[in-house]
């Protein structure tokens, strides 16, 4: 039997062919940028979820067994470390990747009418990435997992209106205990994944539907059909975050760190992940209360609100001109300058 | 060359690129699958080494008792006149967990009514094999149980 | 229904009825604060227990009566035991100051200090043993307090040679209150207790290092300084509570340094494998015959820590006794021999598994194999005393099987690595030869668009 019989048979039972005939004729704009990032974030996402379910065969959730499961994976298991460095690799490019994204749509000002809930859906997608990437870290429960659990925890509590409740859910009680860890693991490993699937389509619908914003000329121009053109493109960009990730993973040793111990000090060295840096540079060095409140709770009711500006940004700055482009600049530059301060 | 030479020329490029890169994706999907099948198939342990099954005084004659030795259920038998048998203690037909009569001296299976004799042989019922047999050695009042 | 204003009334009437009750006790309590100490003593004997016969537990206002008027004196002698005394074990089992001092609690004047009421102020060396023990050696009053307490120190002191001292009456000699303290006592578990495992040796330097005092008694001064230098002292200090100070060997009660005779049989207390070899070694007799202890002319009692098995070493310790080019000297140099190739496997294992643990391999079952290796090691320092060679071949064999196993371990990880690396550039390889054929294909296509635009 050749091989285009099979496909045939299929294509008669499925219908592919006149799909694929129909998307791949489609036109896409060769110079968009959007399409090139989009296509790496969803990529890395399936490689999360690849790494993801092999991790999640061998992890073990519980307070007492957490820290010796992922040392078995890294140590016992075949190719463990591997996959474990790939899951954490893939997982860090991704929340750059949607930061970035998220960046540069502000830049371009790609975020006006009519495309206001495309950028409100991508601003709730990188959120939950970067819960992605805080729930992540507190799976192996170690002493840096866990000081994370509770300062993250506690940083929730300060979130102005629901930040108890947020708290209490997110601890499964008033402290941090197994359940703590097993509320967090149901988050990463189905909450989360679910979410961020719904939201991915929501995201592509509203691309779809809304017509072209014509601020950004470069979204005009050479266009080229999705194949075989730009799915040959997309799959060499493909194959170069493929190479960079599994390259991280073979040469970077990332030592798990120690058991956490709930009767020990927190380590000096307790960090967040990178992205939080900033909002850690701000905690050490803010004095002990701002404006007749706790730091840490300004600090909480501050992001809060600057997190609603971004997510409102379409119905603050209507035009996307230079003043957003600016104080994008300006944010940019002022939480670099956090983040190296908080790593000295 | 002609216009059609070149035409037909180009697509058999064409064809060959396309299959190369089908064929290198391939590849690279195997390398791909390989650490992640390889993990998920963590090296079947065989074997109970060498494991202390308690005190002899713990054991009293003409009984039976369940120990659990490296994550597997072990019975070991105290005869009645004296000595020591071990056996893994799953059955040979689908893995039911068998116990020491001590009325009938012979080892029973419930699920199916299988039984074996007091040296693990399967005697009748289902049981298509003999009781994996484990080696007995009693050193300064300790039981230790070794497979064979 | 009863109006609201009677409800009110007589809840009111309630409540300042309870407060006039209360009222005295309120007014002490602040009277001990500030108002002079005859009214104090005044109003807390009307309320006083009548004082029982021994066991002399008293009540705790008896206690304060003492401690709250001495405490309040500007004389530090005074002062001082009664403020010592509040957080000490003593004061918490509510042992009051006549548990000790006895005297007539129930005076409020300095009556109390009458010394024909039996009152104490000052106990000499027998008087402190005779009150210490008096409780002490009395189980059934113990352990009351605490059934873990021991209650022989009465019958073990007087056996000792700082016992004996104290029943001569010197002066210098050490009762129960020079080593746990006067009115400062706490419990030995307590890190401020000076009979505390981790305290002893500095305890019982305070007498032992003093050179003017120890040349009275023709004693050395050097055993801390030795010690500290010890296994022992490293082991303890280093967590592990078993490990002996001072009292570990010498006993705390009864301190009297173990004979000459005597020293291998408190070494095999927590020794035993190896004094057990060492008896079946040609040692044993020759050093009876020479009447030299079992374990010392190896091993320091004080300083004690394992003995030099290089031969190249000047510290080798065969030599202290064998001269150069006699048989047992030979028989050393075999030993010694057997020792270093053991360690030698030892240290290259355990530096092979550092070396993978530093490229972040986790070598599993590697840690377990090195430990039983260790175990290995350590039964072959055991069979050592028997200075036997041919009962060593087979520790040595079970030492070098083990280095065997956990290099094996080692080596096939490293190997796996490597071919795992080796995977990673085949991988690297396909992922880039992909690369180029998808970049090639590009072009090729968008070359294709522009000639048909054209």
């Amino acid at each position: 039997m050749k091989a285009h019989h099979i496909s045939n048979w299929f294509s008669d039972r499925l219908g592919w062919r006149a799909l694929s005939s129909d998307v791949g004729g489609r036109l896409v704009s060769a110079r968009n940028p959007n399409i090139y990032i989009g296509g790496v974030i969803l990529f890395l996402f399936a490689t999360q979820i690849a790494s993801g379910v092999l991790l999640l065969l061998h992890y073990q959730s519980s307070a007492e067994h957490a820290f010796e499961s992922v040392t078995r994976i890294a140590g016992e298991y075949p190719y463990g470390d591997l996959v474990r460095g790939v899951h954490f690799w893939s997982g860090q490019l991704l929340v750059g990747t949607l930061l970035f994204q998220l960046v540069l749509s502000m830049l371009r000002g790609s975020f006006t009418a009519p495309r206001e809930l495309v950028w409100v859906s991508g601003v709730v997608i990188t959120t939950v990435a970067a819960a992605f990437a805080f729930t992540g870290s507190v799976l192996p429960w170690t002493d840096d997992a866990y000081a994370q659990a509770r300062v993250g925890s506690q940083m929730a509590g300060y979130v102005p209106v629901i930040g108890g409740t947020l708290l209490r859910l997110l601890r499964g009680g008033d402290e941090i205990t197994s359940q703590t860890l097993q509320k967090v693991f149901g988050f990463h490993v189905a909450v989360l994944p679910a979410s961020f699937t719904l939201l991915l389509v929501l995201h592509f619908y509203t691309i779809r539907s809304a017509p072209r914003v014509t601020t950004t000329p470069a979204a005009d121009g050479e266009k080229i059909p999705m194949y075989p053109d730009f799915v040959v493109r997309m799959a060499a960009i493909i194959v170069g975050v493929l190479v960079v990730v599994v390259s991280l993973a073979t040469f970077v040793a990332r030592p798990i760190g120690n058991a956490a111990d709930a009767t020990a000090a927190s380590p000096a060295s307790a960090r967040p992940t990178w992205f939080l840096l900033p909002v850690h540079a701000l905690l050490k060095s803010a004095p002990t209360t701002l404006l007749g409140v706790d730091s840490a709770r300004f600090i909480g009711g501050a992001l809060t609100g600057l997190y609603l500006l971004v997510a409102a940004l379409p119905f603050v700055d209507k035009r996307g001109g230079r003043v957003t482009t600016g104080i994008t600049c300006g944010a940019l530059v002022l939480a670099a300058l956090l983040t190296i301060h908080a790593l000295y | 060359m002609s216009k059609d030479e070149k035409a037909t020329a180009e697509s058999g490029r064409r064809d060959f690129l396309g299959m190369a890169i089908v064929g290198t994706a391939a590849a690279l999907g195997v390398t791909a699958a390989v650490p992640g099948i390889s993990f998920l198939r963590p090296d079947s342990r065989r074997v109970i080494g060498t494991a202390s099954a308690g005190k002899v005084h713990d054991f009293q004659l003409g009984t039976g008792r369940m120990v659990l030795l490296d994550d597997r259920p072990v019975l070991i038998i105290r005869l009645p006149e004296g000595g020591f048998r071990a056996f893994l203690a799953a059955c040979t037909h689908l893995g039911c967990i068998v116990k020491y009569s001590q009325e009938r001296n012979r080892i029973e299976c419930p699920c199916h009514r299988g039984v074996y004799s007091i040296e693990g042989a399967n005697v009748s019922g289902p049981p298509p094999r003999p009781l994996e047999t484990l080696k007995v050695e009693v050193e300064s009042g300790e039981i230790f149980v070794r497979s064979t | 229904m009863p109006s609201i204003r009677a409800i009110f009334l007589a809840f009111s009437a309630t409540l300042a009825t309870q407060l006039a009750l209360a009222g005295p006790t309120i007014d002490a309590g602040h009277a001990a604060a500030g108002k002079s100490a005859q009214t104090v003593l005044h109003s807390a004997a009307t309320t006083k227990k009548a004082d029982e016969a021994p066991p002399r537990e008293v009540s705790e206002i008896d206690t304060n009566t003492c401690a709250t008027c001495h405490g309040s004196l500007p004389e530090t002698k005074y002062s001082t035991p009664a403020k010592q005394f509040v957080a000490s074990v003593h004061a918490d089992d509510r042992i009051g100051c006549v548990g000790c001092h006895k005297g007539d609690p129930r005076d409020p004047t300095v009556r109390a200090h009458d010394r024909e009421g039996g009152f104490t102020p000052r106990p000499n060396e027998q008087g402190i043993v005779a009150i210490c023990g008096g409780c002490h050696s009395n189980a059934p009053f113990i352990r009351r307090f605490n059934a873990r307490l021991r209650t022989d120190q009465g019958d073990l002191f007087p056996l000792s040679l700082h016992g004996k001292l104290a029943t001569t009456g010197d002066p210098n000699a050490p009762t129960c209150a020079t080593c746990h303290g006067y009115h400062d006592v706490v419990s030995v578990s307590s890190l401020l207790a000076p009979t505390n495992p981790r305290n002893v040796a500095n305890l019982c330097a305070r007498c032992h290092e003093n050179p003017e005092l120890m040349k009275k008694y023709g004693l050395p001064i050097n055993e801390k300084a030795k010690w500290q230098r010890s296994a022992h002292a490293r082991a303890l200090l280093g967590g592990n509570p078993q490990s002996p100070s001072c009292t570990g060997c010498h006993g705390p009660h009864s301190a009297t340094p173990p004979r000459a005779t005597t020293v291998g049989r408190v070494c095999g207390q927590c020794h035993p494998d190896q004094l057990e070899a060492f008896r079946q070694s040609p040692h044993s007799k020759a050093y009876r015959r020479l009447g030299l202890s079992e374990c010392v002319p190896c091993h320091d009692p004080h300083e004690a820590r394992r003995s030099s098995w290089d031969i190249n070493s000047s510290e080798f310790v065969c030599n202290r006794c064998h001269a150069k080019d006699t048989v047992q000297r030979q028989v050393a140099a075999e030993l010694s021999q057997m020792v270093s190739t053991a360690r030698g496997r030892l240290v290259r294992a355990k530096a092979r598994y550092e070396a993978l643990k530093a490229q972040g391999i986790n070598v599993h079952g590697a840690q377990y194999s090195l430990d039983q290796l260790d175990t290995e090691q350590q039964k072959l320092s055991i069979t050592l005393h028997s200075l036997n060679p041919s009962r060593m071949r087979v520790p040595m064999a079970a030492v070098i099987d083990a280095a065997d196993r956990s290099e094996k371990i080692i080596a096939a990880a490293q190997q796996e690595r490597q071919l795992r690396r080796r995977g990673y550039y085949v991988a690297l390889a396909l992922a880039i030869t992909l690369l180029g054929l998808l970049v090639t294909k590009a072009v090729q296509l968008a070359r294709q668009r522009s000639r048909s635009k054209a």
